[in-house]
């Protein structure tokens, strides 16, 4: 590569981080003027601010990191070989300047800005990479995620594992593939880490820690089936977890939910379901508002699901606890990649006969073919019970902010009616 | 109070009640649906199947009778009627709380979930051949309870020796096991008596060398062979006490099928039928306790709801 190139890459680079950092800082100081900020949210806040470079993360938590795509690999086992895993995202409109180029046309908008971000060397500006990469094999697009890096240009190679996610979740072969995935894991993880062994005692304590994030978490979700919560907060909170500490996250959520004690306004509650969205990319949650819609509900694995449940144990050899997190971690898993999945389209139709909420609102980023293709039944399945569906196709890009509220609140004058 | 508190409460009350309740002269008849063994003689009540094995060989007596020139329908009434009550006392007691009994009040399975405790705290696994092969040996049961059925008939008519009256007791693991927390020991020894005696007893070492091993590796292994639970099956449509599963609310993480200890999968697999009781089912609920689903899984006492799983639930620590 030329001087000139590089000087022109340099230059791009240093364009594109400016305006990064304005596009985070505008999104904070939007979260930091809404009338229903409360000190008690700041620390989620400023988790989202601070970055996402594995030297903060590590200075924070005490812990090397590892990146993590996707949410299949157990993060109990992660934490008890003394890790700290961060889910790679991407949420900047403007990182995915840097990775276009060598990227298809259409293209998951969330992993194009991760690639973008990863490219701008952000994961590295501190001169710390992340110690390993994980990858469950769950959409296309993970599927290639290294490929994706190496045209990109990305220098950071860290140790990277593949996890083959078996796509069917009903059959035995399956589950004992998974789980096999699971040791492997835990054999990857060791290598790295240079802990030969880890005792069941030391997994069951990492498990627990996770469970009571989940608990806490539970009882903000049942906060947000009130309509308590906007789903603003609900997100920048699920957001923020990997950021920190499961511990210290944990007593944060814990502190901050009172202040949720009332529900603002009486709008139509709606199930919002379909592709993530990430900070600081919360595009489609501030239109929702705008429209006067009330998310009481979502299967995000951004949001709501970024823990697979409860993980429940009762035997507690290694095995039976590596047994229990295998299981519930692809078994529990309703990501739309996973072939047998009538129980994800259950998941969402079943409260909607317990008249939990009026509609739901299927978002899809542009190239997100898993969401998108199941849209389709969920469509058929919705219309067939009498209950409204809007999909809504969209990227990160703000042009079609003003068409998509339109539609949207034309969605909310059928649920009126 | 968790649900599996609850129910290790009940488990040792039930343990205590039956093993040493005839110090304190209770009788509970001889209808329990459970073992809870008539060989311990401080038992509070007789564990049912030996009621029918003795009704039914007493019951084809006159055959007996018939073939040595006696009077063969003296008593014939006051026997019937016999196996009868005992019948209609069983009936009732499994119909109100289902196969709870095994569960929630069964001290031989207590003694099991010991074993499996221990197993637990060494931090040795559940054995996997045994748990895949759970559905072959599953069916033991019935062969038992067939086993249970003919002999006394054939011994009460004569064809074999009278020992054969109670020929499961004779080799049920309980018959050696419960009696030791009553400090009696007599029957983890031979019995030289006669040689039908001498092979029963030699049986009863082997299988309970058996089913403790089992035991030890897999939980709740001796309720795979139960015929106790088998019999139990032909009431399942009636059982007041139920567990029931709203599918559309499953999420198919797998919880109940990992915790059940009879490794069930009917109640993870059913995605259309609410009555999700498995034939091996022995109504512990642990399932439920465990179903990170909120109202995924129910149970019921008539139409009444007891106890619902709940995802808050299933978190706790």
């Amino acid at each position: 590569m030329s001087n000139n190139q590089d000087d022109r890459e340099g230059r791009l680079k240093k364009k594109i981080l400016d305006r990064f950092d304005d596009e985070t800082s505008q999104e904070i100081k939007i979260l930091k003027s809404r009338p229903d900020f409360r000190p008690e949210l700041e620390y989620f806040v400023d988790l989202l601010a601070g970055g996402r470079d594995p030297a903060t993360i590590s200075a924070r938590t005490g812990r090397p990191v590892v990146a993590l795509m996707c949410l299949q690999a157990p993060l109990e086992l992660f934490h008890v070989y003394g890790l700290q895993p961060f889910k790679i995202f991407g949420g900047t409109m403007v990182a995915q300047r840097l990775s276009a180029p060598q990227l298809p046309a259409i293209m998951c908008p969330m992993l194009r800005s991760a690639l973008g971000e990863l490219h701008l060397d952000l994961a590295g500006s501190k001169g710390q990479k992340f110690l390993a990469w994980v990858t469950p094999t769950t959409c296309d697009w993970v599927v290639k995620i290294q490929d994706m890096m190496e045209v990109c240009g990305i220098t950071e190679k860290p140790p990277f594992h593949r996890l083959e996610l078996p796509h069917l979740k009903d059959r035995t072969e399956s589950q004992d593939r998974w789980l096999e995935e699971v040791y492997l894991l835990r054999g990857f993880l060791s290598q790295i880490t240079g802990k030969k062994k880890i005792r069941r005692q030391d997994l069951a304590r990492s498990m627990n820690i996770y469970q009571k994030s989940w608990h806490v978490f539970s009882n903000l979700i049942d906060l947000k089936r009130t309509g308590r919560v906007p789903e603003i907060w609900f997100m920048v909170i699920s957001n923020s977890f990997f950021f920190d500490d499961a511990e210290k996250w944990t007593e944060s959520v814990k502190k901050a939910l009172p202040v949720f004690n009332k529900r603002e306004k009486a709008l139509p509650d709606i199930f919002l379901a379909g592709s993530p969205i990430f900070f600081p990319n919360l595009k489609m949650l501030h239109l929702l508002e705008e429209a006067g819609l009330n998310v009481v509900m979502d299967d995000l694995c951004s949001s709501e699901r970024i823990f697979p449940g409860a993980v429940y144990f009762d035997d507690f050899s290694e095995h039976g606890l590596l047994k229990a997190l295998a299981q519930r971690y692809h078994q529990g898993c309703l990501c739309p990649t996973f072939s047998d999945n009538d129980r994800r389209i259950n998941n969402i139709i079943a409260p909607a006969h317990k008249d939990l909420y009026k509609g739901v609102v299927f978002h899809v980023l542009k190239g997100c073919h898993p969401f998108d293709l199941e849209s389709l039944t969920l469509e058929c399945r919705l219309k067939d019970m009498g209950l409204k569906f809007i999909k809504l196709e969209t990227d990160y890009t703000s042009e079609d902010s003003q068409t998509l509220l339109t539609r949207l609140e034309a969605y909310r004058n059928t649920l009126a009616n | 109070m968790t649900l599996a508190k609850l129910r290790y409460i009940t488990q040792h009350i039930g343990f205590l009640v039956f093993t040493y309740g005839g110090f304190l002269q209770i009788n509970l008849g001889q209808s329990i649906p459970c073992l809870s063994c008539p060989f311990v003689y401080s038992c509070t009540g007789f564990c049912y199947l030996m009621m029918l094995q003795r009704a039914l060989g007493v019951l084809f007596l006159p055959l007996n009778r018939a073939f040595s020139g006696a009077d063969p329908w003296s008593n014939i009434a006051d026997n019937f009627l016999s196996l009868l009550f005992g019948l209609g006392i069983f009936s009732v007691l499994v119909i109100v709380l289902g196969k709870s009994w095994c569960g929630w009040l069964c001290p031989f399975g207590l003694v099991q979930d010991w074993i499996t405790r221990l197993r637990r705290k060494l931090g040795i696994r559940e054995s996997e051949i045994l748990v895949r092969q759970k559905e072959k040996l599953s069916v033991i049961k019935y062969i038992l309870l067939g086993y249970l059925f003919i002999m006394p008939v054939l011994a009460g008519s004569g064809v074999l020796p009278v020992d054969f009256i109670l020929a499961f007791c004779n080799i049920c693991p309980a018959k050696a096991l419960m009696p030791l927390f009553a400090g009696d020991v007599q029957y983890i020894a031979m019995d030289f008596s006669t040689r039908v005696a001498l092979g029963f007893s030699l049986a009863l070492l082997i299988v309970t060398a058996a089913m403790l091993i089992g035991m030890f590796f897999k939980d709740r292994f001796f309720c795979l062979f139960c015929p106790m639970l088998a019999l139990m099956n032909f009431y399942k449509r009636l059982y007041l006490l139920k567990l029931a599963k709203e599918p559309m609310a499953c999420h198919g993480c797998g919880n109940c099928r990992r915790t059940c200890s009879l490794d069930n999968e009917t109640v993870y697999r059913e995605r259309v039928k609410s009555n999700v009781y498995d034939a091996d089912c022995m109504g512990c609920f642990k399932c439920v306790e465990g179903c990170a689903a909120d109202k995924s899984l129910l149970v019921k006492l008539g139409p009444f709801k007891v106890f619902s799983s709940s995802r808050r639930y299933a978190a706790r620590i």
